[in-house]
């Protein structure tokens, strides 16, 4: 059917409801596009509309009002799937909030183990190239149990310290260490991290002038040279740089 | 103004702000109008497939389906009565197709091939009544079987033996008719 034609021919039909579903869709298609056909199929409603007088009038039961009104107080209510699809978008959002803090907290994972990797590269480096004597490091006094192995390694200017037994520092304290150099100043070599039993490793960067002692002080604060109480020392001969 | 002109046009007015209260969501205006059509809604479905039960709901389906489109409803394509009237038909046709295609053929059994309205529907619109009774009886016979009894041209062919243009033509005729004596053309139905 060309929909560009007047259908007024199949318009009775179409009214009385006796066109196929396919021929019905072609002339409703049709009538969207055609004021006149639309014109003549209004008429022809108004027979159908008489047609339909033409049955006997039956009272329904009354029941059936109150079904009716009903189903359409059903119909009129929000679909259930509203708040389900509301509760979806907000599971999804949940959803996505906690992907984002996973990654957040596998990247910050990875970069650890990154660092610790490096650490560990690192510390091998310097215990497997090092020929020197390990240093060992003590209290200055008695009635401590802190120890603490110094390793280095010359042509990599670089050394590794590990400690353990170090009491725990107070909240606002902590270990740093230190190189007294020959000429009576100190150069800070670093902060040291408290694990288990008071344990840990440090990497060191040796000075460009040969140290004198290497020492770790419980410090209060970050400064410049050491002010707080020595806890672990050191003497290092010549060879350590 | 003709006094049916008015009653018309007041009913017309007050079925038109009914279905702007139901375009705009008042779900009570559908109390109103079922009071209004639902007695003729339901007479003419039971008329068509029959059985009361099924006619509850298919009034229950019509009924929805107002309220789902009431904000379409367009006065210049006819009255509030005639939309509700053109849905409700098509419903019941609907239902008796779904039944006819369960039974995969049109039975010769299901069908009258005789003018078949009763001293009943007589009195139901006896204007309508008398006007098909002026029409061929070849085309009050295709008026009944397409209205009435929902077959389609194509059924409606099979079933008289004679090619489905033949039977188009002789709705058409038939319609056309109707419409001139019901003084639809004229807008003036009484």
């Amino acid at each position: 059917m060309n929909t560009g034609q007047h259908v007024t021919e199949a318009l009775a039909a179409y009214a009385a409801d006796a066109l196929d579903q396919a021929e019905s869709d072609q002339i409703r298609a049709h009538l969207a596009g055609c004021p006149a056909c639309q014109a003549e199929l209004t008429s022809l409603r108004v027979v159908t509309d008489r047609l339909a007088n033409l049955a006997p009038r039956r009272q329904p039961q009354p029941r059936l009002r109150q079904r009716v009104l009903a189903v359409v107080e059903r119909a009129a209510q929000p679909p259930r799937g509203a708040p389900r699809l509301a509760f979806v978008r907000w599971a999804w959002a949940g959803l996505t909030a906690v992907l984002l803090v996973g990654q957040v907290w596998l990247a910050a994972s990875l970069l650890s183990l990154r660092a610790q990797l490096n650490l560990a590269w690192q510390v091998q480096t310097i215990l497997l190239s090092s020929d020197a004597a390990p240093v060992k490091l003590q209290p200055p006094g008695p009635g401590s149990a802190a120890r603490g192995v110094y390793r280095f390694e010359s042509e990599l200017r670089r050394g590794v310290l590990s400690y353990y037994h170090l009491p725990t520092p107070g909240a606002s304290q902590t270990y740093r260490c230190w190189f007294d150099l020959p000429n009576g100043t100190e150069t800070a070599c670093g902060e040291l991290a408290i694990g288990p039993e008071g344990s840990g490793l440090l990497l060191l960067t040796l000075p460009e002038t040969a140290p004198a002692r290497l020492r770790v002080t419980l410090e209060a604060a970050r400064t410049a040279s050491p002010a707080g109480p020595t806890i672990l020392t050191a003497a290092l001969s010549p060879d350590s740089q | 103004m003709h006094i049916a002109q008015t009653l018309r046009a007041d009913t017309s007015a007050r079925d038109e702000h009914i279905l702007k209260c139901l375009a705009e969501g008042e779900t009570a205006a559908v109390a109103e109008l079922y009071d209004c059509y639902g007695r003729l809604v339901f007479s003419l479905i039971i008329r068509m497939v029959g059985d009361a039960a099924i006619a509850e709901e298919l009034v229950q389906d019509v009924f929805v389906s107002v309220w789902h489109a009431a904000a379409s409803y367009r006065p210049a394509l006819g009255s509030v009565r005639t939309w509700l009237l053109a849905i409700a038909h098509h419903r019941a046709v609907d239902e008796l197709r779904r039944r006819r295609k369960e039974k995969s053929w049109v039975s010769l059994d299901d069908v009258e091939h005789e003018w078949s309205l009763s001293a009943e529907d007589q009195l139901a619109d006896p204007l309508v009544f008398r006007s098909l009774e002026t029409l061929p009886p070849e085309q009050r016979l295709v008026v009944q079987l397409a209205y009435f009894d929902g077959l389609t041209i194509l059924d409606i062919a099979l079933q008289l033996d004679l090619a489905p243009g033949t039977v188009k033509s002789r709705l058409r005729l038939a319609m056309g008719k109707l419409r001139a004596m019901l003084g639809a053309e004229s807008g003036c139905i009484p």
